[in-house]
């Protein structure tokens, strides 16, 4: 009953097809093979609180892209609109269009089927909260939702998976050990790995480092630009330093708009705007 | 909650206030700035992580107007994580000035600043 219901989620309604066509025909003059997830006119409303004021903006394709900004500033709202993560609380509310390309799906239509867009758009958390299982498990678990059931398939992904999460070395001798006996460090890893090893197209990261140490932010940091080669990431982050080592673009927000979006290195070496100067040098935070 | 400074004495003040409190800084001033002279205020800013990032960016900018400034740093910040982003921002910016800095660095009080600048290949 169960894989009835997702196969029903999955392969959705007349209704969604039809959306996503009239997507694609819209986004179309815009859109550019560089694009993946194209934000227009995006407002974003927590009850009648407005969170997010007008965003446009273009994330490109198998890049790094940060958004900065003072604590309050709508970044994590913003990232959190990509997934629709807002729709597991009552009262958000979306306007304008957020296009994810190359299939011309608006994500913020009502009736998008968010469990396949949560597969094609992972997301890694500010603490990490690996599942209460083995080191095994908590990779497979993603697969096995998934409907994948071949056993040796599973295997491989799972191996794939923490090795690419620069884990494998540290784990391969204690797969069925309990996530929970793993360092900070190490969980963090293991969460990147259970996002990454259903092949997601994006992975969302929201300040990933704030609770580790140098040493595991490091390997955190190393890892995450080893990835884009394959996926587009957008991280978070409070940490400009860390903004400035790894992402290749950077947008900076304030009170709910995107004051300016760049390539990484103009943003911190040539500001266009006073605002984001002063964000910078630390005259407010 | 957003917090506003001075960034001249780097007290915490109002966002409407036009002159410091504290020091007496016309605010007015700060934003007829450059971005390059901002970012020299900003290597005294009490919060440490900034601080950091300031170093690091002056390096990545290569800015030599700030070559004096780190030197100043170099021996009187007392956190050794700064001491060495100074040094790889000298390092980056790379002038013959920038290395005269990190060759006085050998003699730094902190043995792993010392030993950091020793290590620095062209010198």
């Amino acid at each position: 009953m169960v894989i009835e219901a997702l196969k029903g989620l999955f392969l959705g309604a007349s209704q969604k097809v039809e959306d996503r066509t009239r997507a694609k025909e819209q986004s179309k003059g815009s859109f550019s093979s560089n694009t993946k997830l194209e934000v227009k006119d995006l407002n974003f409303y927590y009850h009648e609180f407005k969170a997010l004021k007008g965003i446009n903006l273009k994330i490109p394709t198998k890049k790094i892209t940060a958004l900065i900004g003072p604590s309050g500033c709508g970044k994590t709202t913003l990232l959190r609109c990509f997934n629709r993560m807002h729709d597991l609380y009552p009262g958000s509310r979306y306007e304008g269009s957020i296009i994810f390309h190359p299939d011309g799906i608006n994500i913020t239509e009502k009736n998008i089927d968010l469990l396949e867009l949560r597969r094609k758009i992972g997301m890694v958390f500010q603490r990490p909260n690996p599942f209460p299982k083995s080191i095994f498990e908590n990779v497979a678990y993603g697969l096995r939702v998934n409907g994948v059931k071949n056993k040796n398939l599973i295997k491989e992904r799972v191996e794939w998976a923490l090795q690419s999460a620069a884990l494998w070395d540290e784990v391969k001798d204690r797969l069925d050990a309990n996530a929970y006996s793993l360092s900070g460090g190490q969980q963090q890893r293991l969460c990147i790995a259970r996002a990454i090893a259903i092949e997601p197209d994006i992975v969302l990261f929201d300040e990933p480092t704030s609770a580790l140490d140098p040493i595991s932010t490091a390997k955190i940091e190393e890892l995450i630009i080893n990835l884009k080669e394959r996926l587009t990431i957008i991280i978070v982050t409070h940490n400009m330093q860390q903004a400035a080592r790894v992402s290749d673009y950077t947008g900076f927000m304030y009170l709910g708009e995107l004051v300016e979006f760049d390539k990484t290195h103009k943003i911190f070496t040539v500001p266009s705007q006073k605002l984001t100067e002063d964000y910078i040098t630390g005259r407010f935070g | 909650m957003m917090h506003f400074f001075c960034p001249c004495c780097w007290k915490e003040i109002k966002e409407s206030d036009n002159f410091c409190p504290f020091c007496k800084y016309e605010l007015i001033t700060y934003s007829s700035l450059s971005y390059e002279e901002k970012l020299i205020f900003a290597l005294k800013h009490p919060v440490k992580e900034i601080r950091r990032t300031i170093v690091f960016l002056i390096g990545m900018k290569k800015l030599t107007k700030g070559i004096k400034e780190l030197e100043r740093m170099l021996f009187q910040e007392e956190d050794p994580i700064i001491s060495l982003e100074i040094i790889k921002a000298l390092e980056n910016i790379g002038t013959k000035e920038a290395i005269k800095v990190i060759r006085k660095g050998k003699t730094h009080r902190n043995r792993l600043i010392s030993k950091f600048c020793e290590q620095r290949e062209f010198l």
